[in-house]
């Protein structure tokens, strides 16, 4: 249940820094007269992407603050303000900002809470067009939420009201007189009551009105659109959240050491969990309270009060992992007394990161290639080696000869392990996603189960780490938008629990990784409004596969809200934007009320491959392992012919094609008799075709490369690949053989 | 093109500027002696171990492995139709890098290194051949031989070649 997300730490920062001076150098270069929209999105996006990270690693302090920027850059984007230098400025210091906070979480000195604050008010000011003055208590900062914006709230209705419909009835009334709308009221399984508030009113509005009919003191914010969504994410770390105090106290168990003195302020906290399926008590009520408070300026007032001081200061340690980071939240929005402790209480803790950082080295890439293909000369070399060794006399060379067999066997070893340097399971990066899974679908009160297949395949470190963002992105858009509510998925007579499918696997020359959904589906008609709205050239005609297309136009969201996890249309083009650059391609298929399948396709270039070398003359071919179903040896009876042609095999029941490679590519050697040579069954997206050849070789694994870097695409070929004795050897691309013996040998000819 | 053509080129435009000498590598193709710019070749080795490629012209050859890299190779002489083809221990083949490609050519023998100055370099007359005139930078004329100059880049990467998808024309 528990992972360690810090292994991805280093990953992490590493990526910020990159994220954070790319926006530096962007910022630094923009002119403000002329503000290109490609620049200012690619500003936003690196902005968006340390967020997302930020905030599914739980240093809620890194995300507060890109949250701000976020917004800022985002109402420049959508040229709703006009960038002034003063935003520059403020962005700059952002900038800093964070990679002080992210140096602070590597141990590296000490985040300056005072800064966040004022940076984040700086960022405010700047967007909101004012600064709001302070409220609440004890100076705390405001968040000031614009007019436009979407408040999620939750609160218990008082036990005494008879006629509960007349009273939801009457608050989207009085809603309405406030000038907003009330979305979505619904009863939760907690036995809170939830709903949305749109429009003109901030969240103290709201909880006047809500204060009539609710349970003292139990209103609460859940997702008010800005920072409190990212304490959820820190709070995620708890999986027995949900339950009793008692299951509250399984969950402390996770981190022993983490919490000396906070168990007593165990139960004020779980108020901070709307999911809290007992109804709370009226202290848990206020609990709920002081954690608004930290985000919120109408519960300012309640942190004051001693309980909820104490509930705010208890969530420091049981963020295991968010550690500090969580603390600079506390002291930044609650009153002064606990912002004194909260340092102390972090400052231990500080210290650990620092020692574990240090146990991998980050290498340059072209380093690792580097010695890949120095090693990949030195089996050559030992191969020639032995060779010329083998005409010696073993008696009379019986040093020399012992001599080469351990050279053998070490440059083995070291080609073993160098190879392996590279090479990582797809589990590197599926790993993440039972959290990401998890702690989304709760947030979004969904249940979802993860199904994760493939994890076994293995991919290239550098495709592996750029491939995970553009997954992650996958995922959470999967889950936002996909899969629907338990009840309406009722509704619609589907299993409550949605599944989302991770599928890995080598696919004809491409490395398929698959992110499939059983929920609602695209709808053409949303997207193909929504484009017309934002003036994109779109015509009814259009067929599906270009609709779904359009999703991944850069702003493009149809999602009502923008929430943390998506609605801002960022995440689509990046994730395209990615995967292009890595050279693949990313295909949706989708069915409404069935679910969306988004298809990421890759190339294999770098990626290991099982073969099978088979030969044809004085060639030799790599056939990828995973389309082999046999081979066999055809019997003069077994081969049927059409026309006079001998073509077809029959393989017990089945008739199959038979496609002879040496035709194919038109060699000259090689055998034409079949029953010499050895039929090798290919099967490719339930096709089977029977591929004559010479002889099998043997079986190995070969690392591809690419044979386009330098040349161009050959039909029928796939890649390449460096044989044990130096040769290159040319791996096949099944798929369009496959293809070749079903639409004829015309076409490869 | 132009703009291409003089990005790659920088060298010879300082030549008409500045007027010092720019240094070529000499080979030869049955009689007749041919230079290219010695900062696109990458480094000489000799032919081994090609493997053939399907469906290609008949002047590609295949490809080779470098150290880890997948090369393709050329031969420049049944391309141009000149020399005798054949492959010995002493054919040579040069690597070349070429727009980011990497490419190699086989050629009858490697002769030299020359540095000549522009007053050794004059435009080539039209004239038809089974090497196109485009390709020919300037003739160059040392000691009553001539050298046929060849902007390598701009022949490796065009569509005569068949060794790119997206050919420089």
């Amino acid at each position: 249940m528990t992972m360690d997300l810090s292994q991805f730490y280093q990953v992490f920062f590493e990526e910020a820094a990159e994220h954070l001076s790319n926006m530096e150098q962007m910022l630094l270069d923009i002119d403000l007269d002329s503000i290109d929209d490609e620049e200012m999105n690619a500003i936003f996006r690196a902005a968006h992407s340390i967020k997302g990270s930020a905030g599914t690693f739980g240093f809620t302090d890194l995300a507060q603050v890109t949250h701000e920027l976020e917004t800022l850059l985002d109402r420049v984007r959508k040229h709703d303000v006009v960038m002034t230098p003063a935003m520059v400025n403020a962005s700059l210091e952002a900038g800093d900002l964070l990679r002080d906070l992210v140096a602070a979480h590597r141990g590296i000195g000490e985040a300056d809470l005072q800064r966040v604050a004022q940076v984040c008010a700086a960022l405010k000011s700047l967007y909101s067009g004012a600064v709001e003055p302070a409220r609440g208590g004890g100076g705390a900062e405001s968040v000031p939420l614009s007019a436009a914006s979407t408040l999620r709230f939750s609160f218990l209705l008082l036990s005494d009201h008879a006629d509960v419909a007349g009273v939801i009835e009457n608050l989207a009334r009085e809603a309405g007189a406030l000038g907003g709308r009330l979305l979505d009221l619904s009863l939760g399984a907690d036995g809170r009551w939830h709903g949305v508030f749109q429009g003109g009113v901030d969240a103290e509005a709201l909880r006047d009105l809500i204060d009539f009919v609710s349970v003292t003191d139990s209103f609460a914010l859940t997702v008010p659109a800005t920072d409190a969504d990212d304490a959820d994410d820190a709070y995620g770390l708890f999986d027995a959240a949900p339950g009793t105090s008692s299951d509250g106290d399984n969950a402390w168990g996770l981190f022993d050491n983490a919490l000396p003195d906070t168990a007593s302020t165990v139960d004020d906290s779980y108020g901070l969990f709307d999911t809290d399926p007992v109804a709370p008590t009226a202290d848990n009520g206020q609990a709920g309270d002081s954690s608004c408070g930290f985000f919120d300026p109408p519960a300012g007032q309640a942190v004051v009060d001693a309980p909820g001081a104490a509930a705010a200061l208890s969530i420091v340690s049981p963020a295991a992992a968010t550690r500090e980071k969580s603390a600079v939240n506390a002291p930044i929005e609650a009153s002064v007394e606990p912002s004194i402790d909260a340092p102390k209480a972090a400052a231990p803790r500080s210290a650990k990161p620092a020692a574990v950082a240090d146990t991998s080295i980050r290498v340059g890439v072209d380093k690792v290639d580097q010695i890949i293909n120095l090693v990949g000369e030195l089996v050559i070399t030992q191969a020639m080696l032995m060779s010329a060794a083998s005409k010696l006399d073993p008696v009379e060379f019986e040093r020399l000869m012992s001599g080469m067999q351990q050279l053998e066997r070490n440059t083995r070893d070291l080609q073993e392990s160098v190879m392996s340097i590279r090479m990582l399971p797809m589990s590197t990066v599926f790993s993440r996603f039972p959290r990401v899974v998890r702690d989304l679908s709760q947030k979004l009160g969904k249940k979802v189960r993860l199904v994760l297949a493939g994890e076994s395949t293995e991919l290239d470190k550098g495709l592996i780490e750029r491939i995970a963002d553009p997954l992650t992105h996958l995922v959470r858009n999967s889950l936002d938008h996909g899969v629907e509510t338990p009840e309406v998925r009722a509704a619609r007579g589907k299993p409550e629990e949605g599944t989302i499918t991770l599928k890995a696997s080598h696919q004809g020359g491409n490395i398929v990784i698959e992110v499939g959904d059983d929920g609602a589906g695209l709808s053409r008609e949303r997207i193909l409004s929504k484009a017309r709205e934002r003036g994109l050239a779109v015509s009814d005609s259009m067929t599906d596969q270009d609709v779904w297309a359009l999703i991944f136009e850069p702003g493009f969201s149809t999602a009502d809200q923008v929430t943390e996890v998506s609605g801002r249309g960022v995440g689509m083009d990046v994730v395209k934007r990615n995967i292009t650059a890595m050279g693949g391609r990313v295909d949706i298929d989708s069915m409404t009320g069935v679910g969306t399948r988004m298809t990421v396709r890759l190339p294999l270039t770098l990626a290991i491959l099982d073969g099978m070398s088979v030969a044809v003359g004085d060639e030799t071919y790599i056939i990828p392992l995973n389309y082999v179903v046999e081979s066999l040896q055809p019997a003069a009876d077994m081969i049927k012919s059409v026309g006079g042609v001998p073509r077809l095999v029959q393989v017990r029941n089945e008739f199959l094609n038979i496609l002879t490679l040496r035709d194919v590519f038109g060699l000259t050697g090689g055998t034409t008799d079949l029953e010499r040579g050895i039929l090798v069954v290919l099967e490719s997206d339930g096709d089977k075709i029977a591929l004559f050849v010479d002889a099998l070789v043997g079986q190995h694994q070969v690392v591809i490369k690419s044979l386009e870097a330098n040349y161009r695409r050959v039909v029928g070929i796939s890649g390449a690949t460096i044989m044990g004795d130096g040769h290159v050897g040319l791996i096949l691309d099944v798929q369009a053989l496959v293809e070749t013996a079903r639409v004829g040998m015309a076409v490869a000819a | 093109m132009t703009q291409l053509a003089r990005s790659a080129h920088p060298k010879q435009d300082a030549t008409v500027d500045g007027g010092y000498a720019q240094e070529f590598l000499t080979f030869t193709l049955g009689g007749e002696e041919y230079a290219i710019d010695i900062l696109k070749v990458q480094e000489i080795r000799g032919y081994d171990a090609v493997t053939g490629i399907a469906h290609a012209p008949p002047f590609i050859k295949g490809v080779i492995n470098l150290r880890g890299i997948i090369v393709p190779v050329v031969d420049l002489r049944i391309k141009f139709g000149v020399g005798v083809v054949e492959y010995t221990p002493f054919t040579v083949t040069i690597i070349l890098n070429v727009g980011g490609r990497v490419v190699g050519i086989v050629v009858d023998a490697v002769s030299d290194v020359l540095s000549l100055d522009p007053a050794q370099l004059c435009q080539p007359p039209e004239f038809a051949s089974s090497l196109d005139t485009r390709y020919i930078q300037s003739l160059g004329s040392i000691d009553d031989r001539m050298l046929i100059v060849v902007d390598i880049e701009r022949l490796m990467l065009s569509a005569d070649m068949a060794l790119v998808e997206n050919p420089l024309h």
